[in-house]
């Protein structure tokens, strides 16, 4: 087998290998034998193409060809001319099959059936592929360049993975594409002649050239499998959103999954409401109970984001808010929860605030939002649990009496952007004039959005996602019910109540059996007000039918003055009508979708201690960490090892100090660009070191004693050796840090070359610990069969 | 000797008459230590290069050779000093010492001995040839024929001559120096390969500069200062240095460094022919002498890369393709120098 066959065989394994990917797409998966069957054809072809020395172009346009005819023979044939050459009825039919896979992609969620069409497109697809890589790897031998396709085979192939990138598929593609190299290699190296090992006194060893390489190719695979392990962000978040999004379409069991905001707006758009989760509650006012999933806490005067908090392991029971002082009260209220297939949230819905919880599954606990996270991919999907929270029912006399709240809180819950439009804190400063304490400023400021205020729920609004949306949507006063919640969030903190944005569903509908349905209409985002005493309140600002506000808010009697009743009958009436106008609900929801914290929101949790916030910066700070402590091993392992050769003995020196100054004293030189070379004798190295390091007498002769020290201990019969060589080695650093400029200074501190050696001595090291482990257990094993006597 | 040939000089006959009433000076004691051996080596010297100025490393070299009980092959074009290196060190020792002439007429038998037929006692005598002292200078050696020049061979390795069945030892120290000219000269015939191997060492002495030859001028001028050149050490002092050459340390890693380096030469793709495992043993022995002539009772590997040169460079057969190159194999041997390891330090130097 010539070089040029061997990449070719080697372009046709990679894409096959790479193909695997999309195994898990369709069932059954034998399309995969066939369409690497045509793809050998196709080869093949090209293989005899090059052979007669064709032009590269018309190689390649002849492997277009062959490709044409054996798709034609396989998937039209019947209608072809000798099976082969089609015609215009052949060409309908092709057309026919591609539309309807077309269709089918868009109608079956994955694992679909392997229908014609899709059969065809995706031999299509890795036929294209193949013949890809096949010309540019083989034709125009550009080899490293086909990993191109190989890798856009691979991302589209586990992007549409129902389970998201699975490792095993990664390596057999990065197998594949390792082959396709290999063999160019071999046939590069091969081109130079007989490879010299160079001792061709034994030939036992491997090939270094092969060695080294399968080196840096399994450490280049296991990195690429271990690094997103450490990267939060790089999970299968953006993954994941193309599979439900695809899905969702054929109704056949994918449900898309309410993400914050962002498919907050997409569940909405929904034409047909989906089933989401079922529940039956003890609760005395069911209607009041909403089902929270996350809550977001950051404001950045476009979207609200969650913040940074620490996610603990589930505790046994949650225990009740530490701010709720006792004198509030409150009901037990026990939910029985189930949740559908296919509900792939990572969050909990739970009612707040969830005092225990019963659930299996892989969950962590975030305390300060108190919210349930699924760790390491867990879902709540097809999942049935138990909470058990409190009703509060704060009279409204204690919460105007409420004290200031916490400095912490108020640090983090009252923050606004600086180019918040004025008109926010103006606006909320206006409606609450009448008010006199942050409870009433509250409820005014709810009755304003939901009643007084003009607001309605038609969605015809403009999308912008500039700074400025907050105010247009004040000034329109017409939103989505995100826009209430987070323009009622912002004016709270403008007059300095801490707030917050809470995403979930509302209580759904009762069904006959007085069990509660709750579908994707039924998400919905709202405000939560801080009040020291009682902790985090829900206010209800939207204006939407079946959405009532929260009963310590209404049994208000608020200072109000305002001609109240007109108007509330009008406002409550306006939105009804609208209020599941789908198309205006997708308006608002893009706009929301583009500056929605769906990037942030979307990322999986990465590791069993997650942070349900900005995995970004989390994974930004790591990544920098990880390279920081990169970068700083040289310097730290030199640092080290010096101090430890250079340890002072208790009198005199050994022989082993002697030798590990002079390794001191060479890898010094090293640092300072004078690399080691091990057939110098060590006079000859110190004569070298003090030469081309420019040194100075004094310094020279340090070198010199170093260099007789160690020619003693090496090779004399009887040793007299010094005192000490420490003043020597650093006699001979300071004469070489003299002579040589900033920049060589530098790298000898901060990425010392001689740290090499310790990148070379690791595989040394790690065999010497896998054999020692192995003597021990071989050992231990020995013992144990011992017969005992 | 019955009848007096030119090419047969018995230079050790000018010493002993030229030198009537003047003995050798003091023998060193018995065990003799770095420093007797540092003093008579340096009478030697100064004695040679009293003869032979500014030339330091190859006289260095033939007293090393000296000590290390192996002969010398210097190599120059004619002129140089060559003859003059080895006859002041024949004369600077108070031994026996003869010199060959090779000529292309010249017999083995001229060199062995022969038995001779004694007409009154009827019986065969031998009748010992130029080989029978300690050190014989074999001037233009090349110039002999074959047979002739492998007459030397069995004397130089086994130190003895076997002339119809009979062996005799030849006196100790024993060394020969000879010299050479380069192959490519007129009426040469090259030493074979297994001749070349029994040399210790081979030196080429070079040009002197300018300010020597100024010198030799005056020197050289006047009177033949071979003439005027008395032996100031005993046969019995070398042997005790060669004793005390002999006792010179060796650790483990240079042997098997001195091994790595000769085996180098066979494993090199410059190379036609490497060195044979005389020229390790020969390596070594070089070795310990000149550590003793350094001063020091261990031998480091920088004796052995100096001596690398000298000891293999002469035994190995370089490849057409390095010769085309325009490569020596001084070039090859000293690159192999620089590229084999020395056992100790590359271990433990990580």
């Amino acid at each position: 087998m010539n070089g040029r066959t061997r990449i070719a065989v080697s372009a046709v394994t990679a894409t096959v290998l790479t193909a695997l990917c999309l195994w898990p797409l369709v069932q059954p998966s034998s399309w995969i034998v066939e369409a690497a069957f045509l793809l050998a054809l196709v080869a093949a072809a090209g293989a005899g193409a090059r052979r007669l020395a064709l032009p590269r172009p018309l190689t390649v346009l002849l492997q277009l060809f062959v490709a044409f005819l054996l798709v034609t023979f396989f998937f039209a044939g019947d209608q072809a001319w000798g099976r082969f050459i089609p015609g215009p009825q052949a060409m309908r039919q092709l057309g026919a099959e591609l539309s309807s896979g077309l269709d089918d992609m868009s109608h079956f969620s994955s694992p679909a059936p392997a229908t014609v069409g899709l059969r065809l497109l995706l031999t299509l697809t890795v036929l294209g592929i193949g013949l890809l890589v096949d010309a540019i790897a083989v034709t125009y031998q550009r080899v490293a360049l086909s990993g191109l396709p190989l890798l856009a085979l691979y991302a589209v192939g586990t992007g549409i993975h129902p389970s998201g990138p699975v490792w095993f598929y990664f390596l057999l593609a990065a197998f594949g594409y390792l082959t396709l190299l290999t063999a160019e290699g071999r046939d590069r190296v091969a081109r130079w002649g007989r490879v010299f090992h160079g001792n061709p006194g034994s030939y036992d060893g491997a090939n270094p050239l092969t060695s080294s390489a399968l080196r840096l190719a399994t450490l280049a695979a296991i990195g690429g499998l271990l690094l997103p392990i450490v990267l939060p962000s790089v999970g299968s978040g953006v993954v994941a959103g193309l599979g439900h999004g695809v899905g969702s379409g054929n109704g056949g069991g994918v449900i898309t999954a309410v993400n914050p905001l962002a498919s907050l707006a997409q569940s909405l758009q929904q034409t047909t409401p989906e089933p989401v989760l079922s529940y039956t509650t003890d609760s005395p006012d069911p209607g009041d109970q909403y089902l929270r999933i996350v809550d977001l806490d950051q404001f950045n005067g476009v979207s609200w984001t969650t913040s940074t908090h620490r996610a603990v392991s589930l505790p046994k029971t949650l225990g009740a808010p530490g701010e709720l002082k006792s004198g509030v009260p409150s009901t037990q209220v026990t939910t029985k929860i189930v949740t559908q297939d296919g509900y792939e949230q990572q969050w909990l819905p739970m009612p707040y605030p969830a005092v225990n919880l019963s659930v299996q599954g892989d969950w962590r606990w975030e305390p300060e939002g108190r919210t349930v996270i699924g760790a390491d991919g867990q879902t709540a999907s097809g999942l049935a649990y138990q909470v058990g929270s409190l009703a509060l029912t704060p009279s409204p006399d204690a919460l105007r009496q409420a004290a200031p709240a916490p400095a912490d809180i108020r640090r983090v819950y009252t923050a606004l952007p600086k180019n918040l439009p004025a008109v926010v804190a103006s606006t909320a400063r206006s409606v609450t004039a009448s008010a006199t304490d942050d409870f009433d400023r509250a409820v005014l400021l709810q009755d304003w959005f939901s009643v007084r205020g003009g607001f309605s729920y038609n969605t015809d609004v403009p999308v912008s996602d500039s700074p400025d949306a907050l105010a247009q949507f004040l000034a329109r006063k017409q939103g989505f019910c995100v826009h209430f919640a987070s323009a009622m969030a912002a004016m709270a903190r403008s007059l300095g109540i801490p707030a917050r944005v809470v995403v979930g569903f509302t209580p759904g509908t009762q069904g006959t059996d007085g069990s509660w349905l709750v579908t994707t209409h039924d998400a919905h985002a709202w405000p939560e007000l801080y009040f020291s005493g009682v902790g985090w309140l829900r206010f209800e600002p939207t204006p939407r039918q079946g959405i009532v506000p929260p009963g310590y808010s209404t049994q208000t009697t608020t200072p109000s003055n305002a001609p109240a009743p007109a108007a509330s009958a009008t406002a409550g009436a306006q939105p009804t009508g609208s209020a599941r106008n789908q198309k205006g609900c997708s308006l608002a929801a893009r706009h929301l979708g583009d500056c929605g914290p769906e990037a942030a929101l979307g990322a999986s949790p990465a590791s069993s201690e997650l942070t349900p916030s900005s995995p970004l910066l989390l994974a930004a700070w790591s990544l920098a960490g990880l390279l920081l402590a990169v970068l700083l091993a040289p310097m730290l392992w030199r640092g080290r090892t010096r101090r430890a050769r250079l340890r002072r003995g208790p009198s005199g020196l050994t022989d082993q100090q002697v030798l590990a100054a002079w390794r001191e004293m060479v890898d010094t030189a090293w640092d300072h660009g004078i690399p080691p070379n091990e057939a110098d004798t060590p006079r000859g190295a110190a004569a070298r070191i003090s030469e081309l390091g420019g040194l100075g007498p004094g310094p020279s002769a340090a070198a010199g004693r170093l260099a007789l020290a160690t020619e003693q201990v090496l090779y004399a019969p009887v040793v007299s050796t010094p005192l000490s060589l420490r003043q020597d080695v650093r006699e001979v650093r300071e004469g070489l840090s003299a002579a040589s400029d900033r920049r060589t200074r530098v790298r000898a501190v901060v990425l010392p070359p001689s740290s090499s050696s310790l990148l070379r001595a690791l595989p040394r090291r790690a065999r010497a610990a896998v054999a020692g482990w192995a003597r021990d257990r071989a050992a231990a094993l020995r013992r144990r069969l011992r017969p005992r006597s | 000797m019955t009848t007096y040939d030119n090419r047969f000089d018995d230079l050790s006959r000018v010493d002993r008459h030229g030198s009537a009433g003047q003995t050798p000076p003091q023998s060193v004691a018995p065990g003799a230590g770095l420093a007797e051996l540092d003093a008579v080596v340096g009478r030697i010297r100064a004695s040679v290069e009293s003869v032979l100025e500014g030339k330091p490393e190859a006289v260095q070299l033939a007293l090393t050779v000296l000590l290390a009980e192996g002969h010398l092959l210097i190599e120059d074009v004619p002129g140089v000093g060559k003859t003059m290196l080895a006859k002041a060190l024949a004369r600077s020792i108070d031994c026996t010492v003869r010199r060959i002439q090779f000529t292309p007429d010249l017999l083995p038998s001229d060199i062995t001995g022969s038995g001779v037929f004694d007409q009154h006692r009827r019986e065969f005598e031998f009748k010992p040839g130029a080989i029978f002292a300690q050190i014989v200078v074999g001037d233009e050696i090349n110039r002999a024929s074959p047979k002739t020049q492998s007459a030397l061979l069995e004397s130089m390795e086994e130190r003895q001559v076997t002339v119809d069945g009979v062996s005799y030892q030849l006196p100790a120290p024993f060394m020969v120096v000879a010299t050479q000219n380069p192959i490519e000269m007129e009426g040469t015939y090259p030493l074979p390969e297994a001749q070349r191997d029994r040399f210790m060492a081979r030196i080429s002495i070079g040009y002197p500069s300018p300010d020597a030859e100024l010198q030799m001028l005056d020197v050289h001028g006047g009177a033949d200062p071979l003439a005027q050149l008395q032996p100031v050490a005993h046969t019995d002092d070398v042997l005790k240095l060669i004793e005390v050459v002999r006792k010179v340390h060796v650790v483990d890693d240079l042997r098997r460094y001195a091994v790595a380096l000769v085996s180098a030469t066979r494993n090199s793709s410059e190379l036609r022919l490497g060195a044979s495992p005389r020229a390790t043993l020969h390596l070594l022995r070089a070795a310990r002498a000149a550590a003793a002539l350094d001063g020091r009772e261990y031998v480091i590997p920088d004796d052995l890369q100096r001596l690398a040169v000298p000891v293999l460079a002469h035994r190995v057969l370089p490849t057409a393709e390095t010769q085309l190159g325009r490569r020596t194999a001084e070039d090859v041997v000293r690159d192999l120098v620089r590229s084999v390891p020395i056992p100790q330090l590359a271990a433990r130097g990580r």
